[in-house]
């Protein structure tokens, strides 16, 4: 017990007493002028975090999982291109993956509103596209903020698939093609199962944070765009409505673990320990 | 079950080329260069059908990059592989049939024992009640039926190395290829995994190619042993031939331990070679099927149990030569005395002696004359060096392997 005191203060202190202030502020009575929020056991906040505010909570999820998709889709072949092809330069090309983390999140997002702005370089080839029109625009589109999702936490999903990858032996591909394996179905049967806690954290890594992004939207999307981020940043920010802000976070962070735990049944969370 | 026993083992040791139907995997000066390193180099030989054929040789010596050419992993630079009479020289290894059972196992280690060894007939289509009395069989074969269910990390080593085994040989490959297997075993398991490999070979009758480093290894199981040296293959015999007459001294050597003693071909009538012991005396030893050349230089051979003090009763004929000696060591070893002998020329011998040879009455620092029965010696067609004159290793277990390796 003794041993465990340091880890039970530290999640005391820094887990259990901000959800606890989260949960009781959730649970107050909505701040009007010159009055302060009392704690009311007041459930509104919550119904109307449903029923106010869906279509975010929607946008929230479908970005954050679109982003999760493009992430695997991009970042595993490239993980898998470092760590079979990588040879001496491994260390370099997995140092390039994180570089651009030396530059501020919100300034690498920013520089993205003026690659996809009106009159930066990509629009013009984007309108030449049949089933675009000439007014085409990529900024302040839902596809800017995935791809700013994308973007800004793909080097989540590489670094641990690229781990998962890393530690297989890959002369278990010699043994499946020398049981009679294509080297596609050595890959499907034997190198990616074995891969898939690296692309399960990967995604819990990119989904959780991008599920709660504003600044994505904030730079590259619009007023049509909006996810909860959003919303709970307005909440407490400019409206100052606490207790609705709470019951957002609350609701967001419950729907996550839920959708986590779904998810961890289906993948096996077991996995990660081997 | 049993196609090894239909036909008789000896006919295809003298001339494998000869077996009818023709030999399951043949190679054809197939040489393996790496960059500018020779790893094999004009490999050429046969082995027949239900045949276990052992590739012996030091580490580097070439064994495992010549196993890999036959499984796919390696094409060779020049020569040609091929499987039952047909090329196969740059066919993929998925095309091949032949399997293999890996040094580190290989086993699959999301998969369980069953869908372990039953990946190949699953590759190959075969239908699902069908893999699973062969599965079943093979697991029965390998005498691990009841851990089909069981996760690889959850066998010991020697039961992960059966499941390999069991893996590789369900698919029935033309040809099994094992690459140093027992390896990572201790001696113990490794003693019982060579007798259980013999069997299991007997009972599937499956030409099994074997690889190791280790000499002993390859003696117990084998039916047919190449021993490998920097890439070539010095000699291909059966274990009595290549332990009683080596073709080289490097074979001579690595096989248990010899004797070594320079020589020059003084004359050779019919099967009798005379030849200058460079002591002062003259021996009489076997051709072994050869003409030497008279004023060449030589090696004769003359394995520890063979060299008996003169005196002592000789098995095999009447005594070849004698050389003068000082007893150097004794030690007792259980069944044997190990004696060991400096010639006047500096060089170290080395004898086995029984009981029968009265070791009891030997002292060390003092004379003695050593003799050995005619047969007992062989005359290595190859010269070496004074200094490398004498025994070869100091000692039989595998620690000698290792410290040539």
């Amino acid at each position: 017990m003794g041993m465990l005191s340091p880890g039970v203060i530290w999640l005391l202190l820094f887990f259990l007493v901000p959800v606890l202030i989260l949960v009781k502020a959730s649970l107050s009575s909505t701040p009007r002028r010159f009055i302060p929020p009392t704690f009311s056991w007041d459930w509104s906040n919550y119904t109307a975090a449903f029923s106010q505010y869906q279509p975010q909570f929607v946008r929230s999820f479908g970005y954050a999982g679109t982003a999760t998709i493009l992430a695997i889709l991009i970042g595993y072949p490239l993980a898998y291109w470092i760590a079979t092809q990588g040879g001496r330069f491994k260390n370099l090309l997995i140092g390039l993956v994180v570089v651009p983390f030396f530059i501020s999140y919100l300034i690498r997002t920013i520089a993205w509103t003026s690659i996809l702005s009106d009159n930066g370089p990509f629009v013009g080839l984007y309108r030449l596209l049949p089933w675009v029109g000439s007014d085409g625009r990529l900024l302040a589109t839902p596809w800017a903020v995935i791809g700013g999702l994308t973007y800004n936490f793909i080097s989540f999903m590489i670094l641990p698939i690229y781990v998962s990858l890393e530690k297989i032996d890959f002369r278990l591909t010699e043994a499946a093609a020398d049981l009679g394996s294509t080297a596609w179905h050595a890959f499907r049967k034997v190198v990616l199962p074995l891969s898939m806690p690296g692309v399960f954290a990967g995604s819990l890594l990119v989904f959780i944070p991008a599920a709660g992004d504003y600044i994505n939207t904030y730079y590259l999307g619009s007023a049509k765009t909006t996810m909860i981020g959003t919303v709970v940043q307005d909440q407490f920010l400019k409206q100052q409505d606490y207790p609705q802000a709470a019951a957002l976070s609350m609701v967001l962070m419950v729907i996550i673990t839920t959708m986590v735990l779904i998810y961890s049944k289906f993948l096996g969370t077991e996995g990660l320990a081997v | 079950m049993s196609r090894s026993t239909d036909q008789d083992p000896g006919s295809t040791l003298e001339d494998p080329g000869a077996v009818a139907g023709g030999p399951v995997v043949r190679l054809e000066r197939v040489t393996k260069h790496f960059g500018d390193f020779v790893a094999v180099e004009e490999a050429d030989f046969d082995i027949a059908e239900g045949e276990f054929f052992s590739m012996l040789g030091p580490s580097g010596c070439g064994k495992t990059t010549t196993l890999r050419m036959i499984a796919g992993f390696e094409q060779p630079t020049a020569g040609r592989i091929l499987l039952q009479g047909r090329d196969v020289s740059r066919t993929p290894p998925h095309k091949r049939d032949v399997n293999t059972v890996f040094q580190n196992y290989a086993l699959f280690p999301h998969m369980d024992v069953f869908d372990n060894v039953a990946f190949g007939l699953r590759n190959r289509k075969v239908k699902d009640a069908e893999v699973r009395t062969r599965v079943h069989e093979m697991l029965e074969v390998v005498r691990l039926p009841e851990f089909a269910q069981r996760r690889p990390n959850q066998l010991s080593g020697g039961q992960q190395q059966r499941i390999a085994l069991a893996r590789a040989l369900v698919n029935m490959p033309k040809a099994l290829l094992l690459d140093e297997p027992l390896g990572a075993l201790d001696l113990k398991l490794r003693q019982v995994m060579q007798l259980e490999l013999k069997r299991i070979q007997r009972d599937v009758g499956i030409t099994f190619i074997f690889v190791t480093h280790d000499q002993e290894e390859a003696l117990t199981m084998s039916d047919r042993i190449a021993v490998m040296t920097q890439g070539r293959v010095d000699q291909i015999g059966t274990p009595t031939e290549i332990y009683g007459h080596p073709a080289t001294t490097f074979v001579a050597g690595f096989i248990g331990t010899a004797n070594l003693l320079p020589v020059k071909v003084v004359s050779q009538t019919g099967d009798q070679v005379t030849v200058d012991s460079r002591l002062g005396n003259q021996f009489r030893v076997p051709a072994g099927g050869r003409t030497h050349a008279v004023g060449s230089d030589a090696t004769i051979m003359i394995r520890p149990e063979r060299l008996v003090p003169a005196g002592a009763p000789l098995h095999g004929g009447e005594a070849a030569g004698t050389i003068d000696c000082t007893v150097t060591s004794l030690v007792f070893q259980g069944p044997v005395v190990r004696c060991q002998v400096q010639t006047s020329t500096g060089a170290d011998l080395v004898a086995h002696l029984g009981p029968e040879d009265d070791p009891a009455s030997l002292a060390v620092g003092s004379p003695i004359t050593m003799t050995w029965a005619y047969d007992g010696a062989y005359l290595v067609p190859e010269a070496i060096d004074a200094d490398q004159a004498g025994v070869t290793s100091m000692d039989d277990d595998e620690t000698a392997a290792v410290a040539v390796g």
